[in-house]
């Protein structure tokens, strides 16, 4: 395309990672990823303490119950690190200097989303290596399995925080939380009408098997990247039409 | 002559809520910055200064008219030549003037090694040197106007478009950024500059357009524009009594020992004469200009009730 002639791809992908970077900086400084990841630190280390732990079971159990914390968690940062990413930049006129340069908003919307990614993948991380920690530390077992499901959350907060920054080009932050909220109980929920236009989210959610050991087909995750990639492609290809057209 | 950036009948009106209330800002304003020029933009708080110059860089569009810089469309192509200070601009607050710096480079695809030359020549120029490494968010505004300013020039732009430059600066800096945009223009930079203090466009733009209510009500040269018609001022000290007015002065003032006579041109070399045969010594002559004020004054009011103005 002439567009892509004028500006070569290797240029774009430079201001996108410019973008992505400045996020990241401004992520690590956000109280709000600490304290999440600090706090599913502190319910993995009280886990064992619930009385009803069955012997066996035990190892299942917390692998379980810890990936839904952290399946929780992730969720709750990609919401709050995703909202505000446009909004802040509108309201204190820093996209000013960003949209003047050569650099079209679907540039911008890419860049933050690249950078929310990183952010987010990182939590992860670091939650899926507390998790195999704790199990390590608690029960000597190594639980490679529990990765998986990291793996697979990780998808779905890609999914939730493409989602808020659709919501984010229409919508107050505020409001745009509570959508947020809507589409991670209603993508949980089976059934219902707003199932069939959102994406059902619980296909993200496999803690229960991996936390037994079982490894996923191939096939199956497969089919889930697509499935994400599908939406948050369709998510993003909306937020940039929606922050193209509006005033600045 | 090429232009730098011509903006064709540009209409907006702002859209308020969900109920669409509308504002109008700006009717049918055109203008054109031949390349290597400064073209003053110029009229009250809300007269339509920064709405035109958001439609001019594509943050606004307009409900009709064009925009062309150099020659094309807006595009990130032709931004690449474009330079921009925001009115009251703002910065990421976490990132020091560097870093910051050195992410706008980035925008432009500069690589790194000429990333950090600039950014070093360039805080030098706004005066920020000393502020290299501290975050913008404990800028002052006029430290953030300056940083502004270097942000601007972080591509070495054709065109910079400047939206109240002097705006949050002491004196000595409004002084400085005069100083400083005159030079960059003397580089070859056209620049598009929008104030309602006067003094900063007076003696610097080749052409201004003044804009009040989202019209141009006056457009040209300065020169043009504060001429008062063809009236001299004549200074003369130590008048002797025995003088007799000429017909031809139109007003006559006296303060320490100077008197002011306001005198037509075709007059001018008889009273001038008068003067001398009587004994009286000519302090000064000059041709009358109305100040920018006074021109502002007038036509503003004239379009009635133009609102207070910064007179710098
Ligand atoms: N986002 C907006 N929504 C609605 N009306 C707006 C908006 N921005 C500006 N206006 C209106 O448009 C008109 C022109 O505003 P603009 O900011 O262009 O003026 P200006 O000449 O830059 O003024 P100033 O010297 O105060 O900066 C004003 O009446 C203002 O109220
Ligand atoms: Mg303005």
């Amino acid at each position: 395309m002439n567009l892509l002639a004028q500006v070569p791809m290797e240029v774009l992908w430079v201001r996108a990672r410019a973008i992505a970077v400045n996020v990241i900086k401004e992520a690590i400084r956000q109280k709000i990823i600490y304290i999440t990841v600090l706090f599913t630190f502190l319910l993995f280390a009280i886990e064992p303490m619930i009385p009803s732990f069955k012997v066996g079971l035990r190892v299942q159990l917390f692998g379980d119950i810890a990936l839904g914390v952290a399946y929780l968690a992730i969720a709750v940062i990609a919401v709050a690190i995703s909202v505000n990413q446009v909004p802040k930049e509108i309201e204190q006129r820093t996209i000013y200097n960003i949209l003047s340069k050569p650099v079209r908003r679907a540039d911008f919307l890419i860049g933050k989303y690249l950078g929310i990614l990183v952010v987010l993948g990182a939590c992860g991380v670091l939650m899926g290596l507390a998790i195999f920690g704790f199990i390590y530390a608690y029960f000597e077992k190594v639980a490679y399995g529990i990765f998986q499901g990291i793996a697979m959350m990780f998808l779905e907060a890609a999914l939730i925080s493409a989602f808020a920054i659709l919501v984010s080009t229409l919508a107050s932050p505020t409001v745009n939380v509570f959508a947020c909220i809507l589409f991670y109980f209603v993508g949980h929920v089976k059934g219902g009408t707003l199932k069939y236009i959102l994406p059902s989210l619980e296909n993200f959610n496999v803690n229960e098997i991996v936390a037994r050991g079982i490894v996923l087909k191939a096939n199956f995750v497969l089919e889930s990247l697509l499935y994400a990639l599908a939406y948050i492609a369709v998510f993003l290809m909306i937020a940039s039409f929606s922050l193209a057209r509006k005033e600045l | 002559m090429d232009k730098a950036l011509e903006l064709e009948n540009l209409s907006k009106t702002y859209k308020i809520g969900f109920r669409k209330a509308r504002r109008r800002a700006v009717a049918d304003v055109s203008l054109s910055l031949p390349a290597g020029k400064v073209f003053g933009l110029l009229g009250p708080n809300g007269a339509g200064k920064t709405t035109t110059i958001k439609i001019a860089l594509g943050f606004l569009k307009p409900d009709s008219g064009q925009v062309k810089i150099f020659g094309e469309p807006n595009s990130p192509k032709a931004r690449v030549h474009v330079g921009f200070l925001p009115e009251q601009p703002y910065f990421y607050p976490h990132l020091n003037a560097e870093a910051a710096l050195d992410f706008y480079g980035k925008l432009f695809g500069i690589k790194r090694a000429e990333r950090a030359k600039r950014a070093k020549l360039l805080l030098e120029t706004v005066g920020l040197s000393d502020a290299v490494k501290l975050p913008l968010g404990r800028f002052s505004k006029g430290m953030l106007q300056r940083f502004g300013v270097a942000q601007a020039l972080v591509n070495n732009p054709d065109l910079l478009i400047v939206d109240e430059p002097a705006s949050g600066l002491d004196p000595i800096g409004q002084v400085e950024m005069r100083r400083l945009l005159t030079a960059l223009n003397a580089e070859g930079k056209s620049i598009l500059l929008s104030s309602h203090y006067l003094l900063e466009v007076e003696n610097f733009c080749h052409e201004v357009a003044i804009m009040n209510k989202g019209t141009v009500i006056a457009r040209g040269k300065i020169s043009k524009l504060l001429d008062a018609g063809d009236t001299y001022s004549v200074k003369v000290k130590s008048l002797p009594k025995t003088w007799r007015p000429v017909k031809s002065v139109i007003k006559k003032g006296h303060i320490n020992g100077t008197t002011n006579l306001i005198v037509g041109g075709e007059e001018l070399d008889g009273l001038v004469d008068s003067i001398r045969s009587s004994g009286g010594h000519i302090e000064d002559v000059r041709k009358i200009t109305k100040t920018l004020e006074e021109l502002f004054v007038e036509l503003v009011g004239a379009s009635a009730n133009g609102g207070a103005l910064g007179a710098g």
